[in-house]
């Protein structure tokens, strides 16, 4: 499934190697930017916001969007090509990838997320529930970087399409940002989901989890 | 009560365009800016060709989509009919503009806000007329009261070529040889709804969802470990 290639994605005693300097430059500029785009866009939807925080900063928080929307266009993807190819391409095909462990593992995450006890199936080097945050992710990053630079240039478009662009917008940014409230969560503060939180530091992550998370990954990993 | 009807005798509307003029005088606007416009068009087909116009502005519409759209609240329908904004709290997003059915909303760059005609609301408020109203050279647009019985705007209005805008307090009399299908029309203004009324209420249900079952989670470890179940990891 994954690669291995030059060893990068290996075991070293009591640790393991799962994220490449690339995959975690790509994600914090992601995050990062999304994480801005979502404030300085939220006040345009939050009824009142917009009146509360009054014209000067939301004419700013305007300005933001359209300065942080270019690194959110254009850094995540080249660097992802230029760093970690053959693993994005693998992490992409992966994603859009269920067999019967993956839909296993989601009916059995709802228990998991609330601390419920259950055995939940083995899973490769995504679970299904991050395969489907990944999905997500990607197409919500199309359908925003799409609809988003149409609006800048809303004027010049017929307005029976800058609606729907608008509305689409609007509504795919509240799913993302539900979806990331979740992501968010898993990944920082639920017991269970919040030991891989430096795989996106370091990179490196307890092998004791990763065995217990993705078996199936971590059986094929290399060892020191 | 007063609920103001306007009515455009397009009959006897010569096209000088002195309303634009005295619209564009009252209100400041730059000579590029205008609230009420004459729409020059022709129909027939050559050698049987007509010229004709409309003339158009913003018809303060019932359920005015550009407020709907508005995200500070700066437009805003009156009970008396107009549909007003307040520049100071308008942002520039332009939403209103995409909103609009009838092309109606005017940017103003010097200002940064999408102005747009206010009936004069502050003229008709001091009894006078709105500046279009009063330049018109031949007496083809007229402003009245629905609440006030002896107003003469119930006899104009309920001439039997009179045509009423859909959902707004707005009459046209046609010239003759000119349909109503000339009149502008509003079209996808169930787009604008859509968006405010069902994906944006949807999309704020989703968050706040999303915020309520980590909660919840959050809840269920710590009362867990309060119980003494420490630290527990992993699924077995």
């Amino acid at each position: 499934m994954v690669t291995t290639r030059a060893g990068a994605y290996r075991r070293q005693g009591e640790r393991v190697f799962r994220f490449v300097l690339a995959e975690r430059a790509a994600h914090w500029f992601h995050a990062i930017s999304f994480l801005v785009l979502l404030a300085t866009g939220l006040a345009l939807v939050v009824r009142g916001a917009a009146a509360f925080l009054g014209g000067d900063v939301m004419r700013t928080f305007g300005l933001t969007h359209r300065i942080v929307a270019v690194i959110f266009t254009v850094v995540a993807v080249p660097v992802l090509m230029l760093g970690a190819r053959k693993s994005t391409g693998e992490w992409v095909r992966s994603a859009f990838r269920f067999d019967r462990d993956d839909f296993r593992f989601l009916a059995g995450f709802p228990k998991d997320f609330f601390g419920v006890k259950v055995t939940l199936p083995d899973q490769g080097r995504f679970n299904a529930g991050e395969k489907i945050n990944s999905i997500f992710q990607i197409i919500g990053w199309f359908v925003m970087v799409v609809t988003g630079w149409m609006l800048v240039w809303k004027d010049a478009l017929p307005r029976d399409l800058a609606r729907w662009t608008l509305a689409t917008h609007s509504f795919t940014a509240l799913f993302l940002g539900a979806v990331v409230l979740g992501h968010i969560y898993l990944a920082s503060i639920h017991p269970h989901a919040r030991p891989g939180f430096t795989g996106m530091t370091s990179g490196w992550v307890p092998a004791w989890w990763a065995q217990g998370h993705y078996r199936k990954w971590y059986n094929k990993l290399p060892g020191e | 009560m007063t609920r103001y009807a306007y009515y455009i005798d397009l009959s006897i509307c010569a096209g000088c365009e002195s309303c634009t003029v005295a619209c564009q005088n009252k209100n400041g606007l730059a000579p590029e800016l205008a609230y009420t416009k004459v729409h020059r068009f022709e129909t027939g087909t050559f050698p049987n060709l007509k010229s004709s116009f409309v003339a158009g502005q913003c018809f303060h519409c019932d359920e005015p989509a550009c407020a709907a759209a508005c995200p500070t609240g700066a437009t805003y329908k009156t009970d008396e009919g107009p549909v007003l904004v307040n520049e100071a709290q308008c942002i520039g997003c332009k939403y209103c503009m995409v909103a609009c059915p009838y092309d109606a909303r005017v940017f103003d760059e010097e200002m940064g806000a999408a102005r747009k005609c206010t009936e004069c609301a502050d003229r008709l408020a001091s009894g006078r007329k709105p500046a279009c109203v009063e330049t018109c050279l031949t007496g083809a647009r007229v402003i009245g009261d629905l609440d006030d019985p002896k107003s003469p705007i119930h006899a104009l209005i309920t001439q039997p070529d009179t045509v009423q805008m859909a959902g707004a307090g707005f009459y046209f009399r046609l010239p003759e040889g000119i349909a109503k299908e000339a009149l502008p029309e509003a079209r996808g203004t169930g787009v604008v709804y859509a968006w405010q009324s069902i994906l944006q209420p949807l999309g704020q249900l989703l968050m706040g969802g999303a915020a309520a079952a980590l909660l919840a989670s959050a809840a269920a470890f710590a009362v867990k470990s309060v119980r003494g179940g420490g630290t527990e990891h992993g699924h077995d």
